[in-house]
Formats: C-alpha cells, sequence, structure tokens
C-alpha cells in the first residue's frame, strides 16, 4: 500500500511514466487511429472512460474475490488459505470486454457520428494492452480503490494525450518531404520515439514514495 | 478444491457480466418500430428498429441477394436509401463510387433500420420468392463437385433464365446461412417438371457446401431467387463466348443447354478449364452436346499439363485458350464465371480481341 497522494499518482502516470511513452502499451490502435484529430478526441475519450473504470472494477473484483483470503468476506475464515489471483489475467480481460461492449452502445445511442467514425477501432478498444496494463499495474503495486482510480485516470488520460499530441503531429507531417521509405508507419514510429524522449525530460519531477 | 472454486467463480463472473450486458442492451438499444416506405409506396409496413435494412426486408419476405450472406464482402445487396439510414459505413466504401454515393445506394446488410425509411428498390427483386425444394438425385463428380437434382415442392415452381442464381438457406443456430449457387440446367431440358439441378464445390470447413454434399435424397431445402440479370441477346446472330473455371461451368452449362434447344444455330464457344484432366466432369455430355448443336464449338484446357501426353486439349490456362482460338470478329457477348483471377484474365484477352467491356458479365466466386 503507497502512502502517494493520489493527485501525485495521476500527474506521474500521465507524464513522467506515461504508460505509451514510456510503458510502450498501446501502440497498435495508437498508430492506427492518429490519422484525423476527432477520432483521435473521440478514440482518447473512451480509453480514458474505459481505463478508469475497468481499473476501479478490476480493483473490487481483485480485493473481493481473486487475492489470497479475499473471499472471507464471504465465506468466513475458512477461506483465508484460498487464493484465486492465478484467474487474473482473464478476469481483467472479461471485464474490459464487457465494458467496451457496454461503452460501444453508450456511444451509438448518444452519438452516432462518433460510432461511425470510429467504427472498428471502438470494440478494438478491447485488445489495448494499455487498459489491461493499468490493471495489471494497479495488482502490482497494491494501490487502494482511490488510488486504483487515479491511477486508471492517469493512464487513461496519458494514453489519450499521446494520441492527441500524434494526431496533430501526422498533420503537420502532411506538409513535410518524408522521403518514399519512410512515408507510413516507418515515419510514425520514430515519431513516436522522439516524443517518448521528450517525455522523459518530465523524469524526475515527481517522485513516488 | 481450489480448482473447483477458480471455475465456480469464473463462471459466475461470466454470468453477471452477461445479464448485466444484457440489461444495459435492453436499456440502450433503440427498437422502437421503423416506418419503411419502398418504392414511393408500392408497400409501406413497420419494421423493428436496430436491426440491418436487408434482415428487416428478409422478415417482410422482400429477398434482396446476397452471396456473402450479409457480412459486407459480396455487394450484391445495393439498394437506394432516400431517407433515414445515417452517414455512410467504412464498411460500405469499397462497393460504393463517388457516383453511386451521391444518388443514394447502400449496402442493406449494412445500414441499420432506424427512424423513418425511404428506400428504393429494384423492381424484379420485389418478384423475388421462397421455394421449397426436394433432392431427387446427388452425384458426386470430379473435383469435390456434387451435381443436385432438385424439385419444387411448392405449387408454383420457379421460373427463372440461363445464367441466374439462387440462394441457399442453410438453417442455423441463430441466423441463417445463405450461399449462392447458379442454376446449372437450363428451365426447358426439366420437360416442364419444374426440376432444376445445381453444382455445389465442396469447400472445406465451409457453412453450406458439407452440407449440401451430406443431404440425403428426399432431403429438403429452402431457396430464395431468382437472382441475376444477365440477358442473352433476344437476335441469335449474336455469338455467346462462355469461359468457365472448375464448378464456374454450372451457369453456361444452363446457357449452353437452353440456347441448343431454342437457337442451335447461335454462334457458341464454349471453354472449359481445370487445373488437370482428372477434375473433367460432365465431358461425355457437352461433347454430345457439341454434336448435335451446329452453332457450339466446345473447348477443354488443363492449366497444369504443360509437356506431350495423351491430353488431346488445350494446355496451359483457360485464357491462353480463348486467346488462341476466339477470334472475336462479329457480334459477340461474353459470360465468364470463374475463380477471380481467371476471369480478370479471360476479360483482359477478351477486350484486346474487340470485345466491349459492357458486353461481358462475369460472375467470379
Amino acid at each position: 500500500m503507497t502512502a502517494a497522494s493520489p493527485w501525485a499518482i495521476v500527474f506521474v502516470a500521465m507524464l513522467p511514466q506515461n504508460i505509451l511513452l514510456s510503458g510502450f502499451l498501446g501502440v497498435c490502435s495508437f498508430l492506427a487511429c492518429s490519422g484525423r484529430f476527432d477520432t483521435a478526441l473521440g478514440l482518447g475519450l473512451a480509453v480514458v472512460f474505459v481505463t478508469t473504470a475497468t481499473t476501479a472494477l478490476n480493483h473490487l473484483l481483485y480485493h473481493g474475490v481473486l487475492a489470497p483470503g479475499a473471499l472471507q468476506w464471504a465465506l468466513g475464515p475458512s477461506a483465508a488459505a484460498w487464493d484465486l489471483s492465478h484467474l487474473s489475467l482473464i478476469v481483467f480481460i472479461a471485464v474490459i470486454a464487457a465494458f467496451v461492449q457496454f461503452v460501444e452502445m453508450l456511444v451509438e445511442r448518444f452519438s452516432p457520428r462518433l460510432y461511425h467514425g470510429l467504427g472498428i477501432y471502438l470494440p478494438l478498444i478491447t485488445v489495448n494492452c494499455a487498459i489491461l496494463g493499468s490493471s495489471l499495474f494497479m495488482v502490482l503495486r497494491d494501490y487502494d480503490f482511490l488510488r486504483s482510480l487515479a491511477f486508471g485516470f492517469g493512464a487513461g488520460t496519458g494514453w489519450a494525450l499521446a494520441i492527441l499530441l500524434m494526431a496533430g503531429l501526422r498533420r503537420k507531417m502532411g506538409y513535410a518531404n518524408v522521403p518514399e521509405a519512410f512515408r507510413g508507419v516507418p515515419m510514425h514510429m520514430i515519431v513516436t520515439g522522439i516524443l517518448a524522449l521528450a517525455f522523459l525530460g518530465f523524469a524526475g519531477t515527481v517522485v513516488l514514495p | 478444491m481450489i480448482y473447483l472454486l477458480s471455475v465456480f467463480v469464473l463462471a459466475a463472473l461470466l454470468v453477471l457480466a452477461s445479464l448485466l450486458l444484457s440489461w444495459a442492451e435492453a436499456w440502450l438499444v433503440d427498437d422502437s418500430p421503423v416506418a419503411v416506405e419502398i418504392n414511393g409506396g408500392e408497400r409501406r409496413f413497420e419494421v423493428r428498429g436496430g436491426s440491418t435494412i436487408m434482415t428487416a426486408l428478409w422478415d417482410e419476405e422482400i429477398f434482396l441477394p446476397s452471396a456473402c450472406g450479409g457480412r459486407g464482402t459480396c455487394g450484391h445487396c445495393k439498394l437506394r436509401v432516400l431517407e433515414g439510414g445515417g452517414p455512410v459505413l467504412p464498411t460500405e466504401l469499397p462497393f460504393l463510387d463517388r457516383a453511386e454515393r451521391l444518388a443514394g445506394w447502400r449496402l442493406a446488410c449494412q445500414v441499420k433500420a432506424h427512424g423513418k425509411l425511404r428506400l428504393e428498390i429494384p423492381e424484379a427483386l420485389l418478384h423475388v420468392s421462397r421455394y421449397r425444394l426436394r433432392l431427387l438425385e446427388g452425384e458426386t463428380l470430379p473435383g469435390a463437385l456434387r451435381r443436385l437434382r432438385l424439385a419444387v415442392t411448392d405449387d408454383e415452381g420457379m421460373v427463372f433464365r440461363p445464367g441466374q442464381y439462387l440462394q441457399v438457406e442453410r438453417p442455423g443456430e441463430g441466423e441463417a446461412i445463405i450461399r449462392a449457387y447458379s442454376f446449372a440446367s437450363a428451365p426447358e431440358t426439366s420437360g416442364g417438371t419444374g426440376e432444376l439441378e445445381i453444382l455445389v464445390k465442396r469447400v472445406p470447413g465451409g457453412r453450406c457446401s458439407p452440407w449440401l454434399h451430406e443431404l440425403p435424397v428426399g432431403g429438403e431445402l429452402v431457396v430464395t431467387g431468382p437472382y441475376g440479370d444477365f440477358r442473352l441477346d433476344e437476335n441469335d446472330a449474336v455469338g455467346l463466348v462462355a469461359v468457365a473455371g472448375g464448378c464456374g461451368l454450372a451457369p453456361l452449362r444452363s446457357l449452353v443447354q437452353a440456347e441448343a434447344l431454342r437457337h442451335p444455330h447461335r454462334p457458341m464457344e464454349l471453354y472449359f478449364g481445370v487445373d488437370s484432366p482428372e477434375e473433367l466432369f460432365l465431358v461425355d455430355e457437352l461433347k454430345a452436346l457439341e454434336r448435335g448443336t451446329p452453332g457450339l464449338r466446345l473447348h477443354l484446357a488443363a492449366s497444369r499439363v504443360t509437356g506431350p501426353g495423351p491430353w488431346e486439349g488445350e494446355r496451359g490456362h483457360v485464357h491462353l485458350a480463348v486467346d488462341r482460338h476466339f477470334s472475336g470478329k462479329g457480334d459477340w457477348q461474353a459470360f465468364l464465371c470463374g475463380p477471380p483471377p481467371m476471369v480478370d484474365a479471360v476479360a483482359a484477352v477478351l477486350v484486346e480481341k474487340g470485345l466491349p467491356p459492357g458486353r461481358i458479365y462475369h460472375e467470379a466466386y
């Protein structure tokens, strides 16, 4: 259990330890969807929502059901030795998949334009490693509920920030004279790497206890 | 003990998630009734919202052609959406050019029905019906093919033109599986009995062809049709050059059989290409047809035979045989049916020989 302030956790997850630019998770939909700014914005917001909610949900599930001795609140002291943490991966993925389906229905109902704009990339959020990564880090670092919420929000916002930056940069790149061999993904990967280097500048600004 | 608990906990969590999602779907997905108007009021009805136009129309006994079964990969289900339908979806873009998009053409299997819909559907499609057929005879042919001879069990027989196709509806878990098969016999050859034949190639792991291959004599199947807008020129001085690859012979057999009875002097060239001579089928029937029909010329091509040997037909791919023997002189219509690369190659050869592209009809499977 960490003593860090939730706000510090949000900041660190967003900038110094950006889950995409520092952890290199969630790069494929980042590369695929950063072409248009409005699509990137829509996808970014969806990812923030999904990451925050699923990290919190998964925290509850982990500490309420899966962790060693977690089931004692329901089944009494006999459950003290039971350890279901080996189910974490599959349960987290199932929760993320179900939640993304829910988000799909929400988006289709309240913004058909965004739904059509995102197309296949909305259900593809399910396999965004950054979201699963967020839940797994939450377990690893033993955050409590409030800090899990904060961490999920920070990680999701960091991912959204990265994709928005990329969308803006790609628009600028449209006017650049990129050599034939580098056009497309090669140049985007190089730019992502340079962005990651830039974000290294945040290292040491806030250090978590 | 821990394993039992793991299974139980996992199952419980998954069931809970499914229940929550079902509840969310009931709350969120808009399935209020949609008012549909077709062809300026020719037909009006209400359908349940949230389903695709194709499913909604299917429920109203309007059967749009769909070779891919509603998956958005064949592009056959085009219609015009005059009102409603929302923005064009990315899955529709490969099948609609700019002019079509501006005119309101959409893919019925991709557009969801919401609000009010005004549609325009080709008149002929409104007359497509559903029929029940019974299998009279099934003959296994080389190349994993089966010839099925079917009889219509409904009161009204199926009226079709040679070169058209039907769609078999295979009952499945959930949505029916739909696959298209060309008529392989001419309407006349049934002698008025309303019998028809189709050729089915068994696709390993396929969703429909293995079932059709295993269907016993007397078994029933449900089809919709006829579809296909190829029309042979009424004038029998206009020739027909028909090129088939493998089981693509089906519609061509229908065409040639029909013309042998109706216009036996029409210039016809039938090119039948396979990989190797062992895969040929119905050759005796075709050769007999050639002998009895003055205008018909038959060419058999085996693409894998290269060196000298007993094979008397053409060597190499069928488009090379077309190149060698088709003169292109005079007025011709072309019907090509086979794998897409074959269709493209033959079309290129025909265009080079002077055939206008508009006279080339093709079905690539």
